[in-house]
């Protein structure tokens, strides 16, 4: 559940925040699977003696959201004590599942005040209605798929195709693929060539321009990407060689070849062997 | 009889993409050629949905259809699960196999459009729109036009009213287009006692206030419970606090109109 961090005209205790000078609110999530069966095991930690009041009286409540926007699926879920096991259907999730903990209100609250108030709160007092979130942990991304197969190899979510109607390279990246369509002219070398030593030229040619082009369409807009499929297995596989994808520490050429493990040293190697068979 | 659904293939799929329309100029001309390469056995495998095909009702103004196509899809496709029906692949293999003539009769404009020469950048866009994922996956599901039948007889579905698609009739007897659009694409609609509280509310109002309208009434009441849900987790509302709010933004309105 994506939530705007200043939206609250009252302090709310949350991480990389100071409307509390002390106090914590963490959740922990874990993934289980037994047989067919899917659980999200979540415990819940809140030291802020104010909140824990209000949850010892009753009046607010440790509630953990569960969201997946791929398959409309949306539901909280109280948590009594500190931890909870959800079962998770799969007919019901796919893709990426946003995990929320937050502290809420269950009742009308009059006249709040917590001694861990920032100064900047000094001696006010809030009231709060039904809903209203007090508190808020970190929230986690899982991705879930349907099949058993956990992530797709980057190799799986490019596909390359022929255009009848195109007279330069497109990349299309609306759909669960990104899809590179080439001219009809141009596709047919390359299927020739992909099968060949010189696939690695291919790949600076016609690869790493593809997905310089996305990775610059992420950049400008990335919530409009995170559900795909190819989203989700990119940023796995940008994971795994330590490039953070909400970052962008790197520019996205940087980052394409890094992910394609230097494929234009890999073409000129090629070029290179070639010239050297050529001059035998 | 049951019909198993044949899937088309990733390949293909990226195939007609790719090539929309080329595809789409053949399919409305009947071009032989084009028909025997998209329907091409290669480009389906068998999946593990069947179905009783009952057809759609391809006569008659939208406002009339749109409710009767929402329970005859709905009913037809009821044991899908929302993973199945998140998938373009389903989608698009059930409109190229069985819905086709459906398809046609609710793009007619823009089919005609192709066969008089005219808007065809336009036409060719929204073709692609009405079957492919072009808006991105959530909004792309109350866009082509298979996928936002089933999607709303699933998120309007009362099962505690006689007729269990009383508000999907009330939502599409009026520019089903328009408010499917702006009203599924919040987040919150996906919260089934929420969704239902507020389409009642919207339903009772235009029957015995006035005629819900999209710009006036519609996107007011989404304004608000997405400003709500700023700091609100609007979840824990029942579906009758959703009805009270909802009822309370429609009658503001109507008070500052007059």
């Amino acid at each position: 559940m994506k939530l705007k961090s200043n939206t609250y005209p009252y302090p709310v205790l949350r991480n990389n925040n100071d409307d509390y000078i002390q106090g914590n609110i963490e959740l922990a999530v874990e993934l289980t699977q037994v047989m067919n069966e899917t659980n999200l095991r979540v415990s819940f930690s809140l030291e802020e003696a104010a909140l824990e009041n209000l949850i010892d009286e009753n009046k607010a409540r440790k509630i953990v959201h569960i969201e997946c926007p791929q398959t409309l699926y949306r539901k909280a879920f109280i948590v009594n004590g500190t931890e909870k096991q959800i079962p998770l259907k799969k007919e019901e999730l796919r893709g990426r599942v946003e995990v929320t903990g937050f502290i809420i209100a269950v009742t009308e609250i009059a006249d709040f005040q917590s001694d861990n108030f920032n100064d900047l709160y000094g001696g006010l007092t809030f009231d709060f209605e039904r809903g209203n979130i007090l508190a808020e942990a970190a929230e986690y991304t899982i991705d879930l798929f349907e099949s058993e197969q956990s992530i797709e190899k980057l190799s799986s979510i490019i596909n390359v195709v022929l255009s009848y109607e195109n007279k330069l390279m497109t990349v299309d990246s609306s759909s669960d693929k990104i899809v590179i369509a080439l001219p009809k002219n141009q596709y047919e070398q390359y299927a020739t060539f992909s099968k060949t030593v010189f696939n690695n030229i291919l790949i600076s040619v016609v690869i790493v321009p593809g997905l310089v082009e996305v990775l610059n369409r992420i950049k400008i807009d990335r919530h409009a990407y995170e559900d795909t499929r190819w989203y989700i297995s990119l940023k796995h596989s940008l994971e795994s060689i330590g490039i953070d994808l909400n970052l962008f520490d790197e520019t996205p050429l940087e980052i394409a070849q890094k992910l394609l493990k230097d494929p234009i040293q890999g073409a000129i190697n090629v070029l290179k062997k070639v010239e050297e068979s050529g001059a035998d | 009889m049951k019909t198993r659904l044949k899937l088309i293939t990733s390949e293909a799929l990226n195939h007609f993409t790719a090539n929309f329309e080329y595809f789409i100029r053949g399919i409305a001309t009947g071009d032989k050629n084009v028909l025997s390469e998209l329907y091409d056995e290669n480009n389906f495998s068998d999946s593990n949905i069947e179905f009783e095909y009952t057809p759609l009702i391809q006569n008659g103004t939208y406002n009339v259809t749109d409710y009767k196509n929402i329970k005859i899809l709905y009913e037809t496709f009821e044991n899908l699960t929302p993973v199945q029906a998140s998938q373009e692949r389903l989608w698009v293999s059930l409109t190229l196999n069985h819905y086709m003539d459906y398809f046609k009769y609710r793009t007619e404009s823009y089919f005609n459009n192709l066969k008089e020469g005219i808007k065809i950048e336009e036409s060719i866009k929204g073709l692609k729109a009405a079957i492919l994922y072009s808006w991105g996956q959530k909004r792309s599901l109350f866009v082509c036009r298979l996928s936002r039948l089933w999607w709303t007889g699933y998120l309007t579905y009362d099962k505690d009213h006689s007729n269990p698609y009383h508000l999907a009739k009330f939502f599409s007897e009026s520019d089903f287009s328009g408010r499917a659009i702006i009203y599924f694409s919040s987040n919150y609609t996906a919260n089934k006692q929420l969704s239902l509280g507020i389409l009642t509310a919207l339903k009772d109002y235009n029957n015995e206030i006035e005629k819900i309208n999209r710009q006036r009434h519609l996107v007011p009441v989404t304004k608000h419970f997405n400003t709500l849900g700023g700091g609100t987790l609007i979840d824990l509302y029942t579906r009758e606090d959703a009805y009270k709010i909802t009822e309370n933004i429609l009658l503001n309105s109507t008070t500052k109109s007059i």
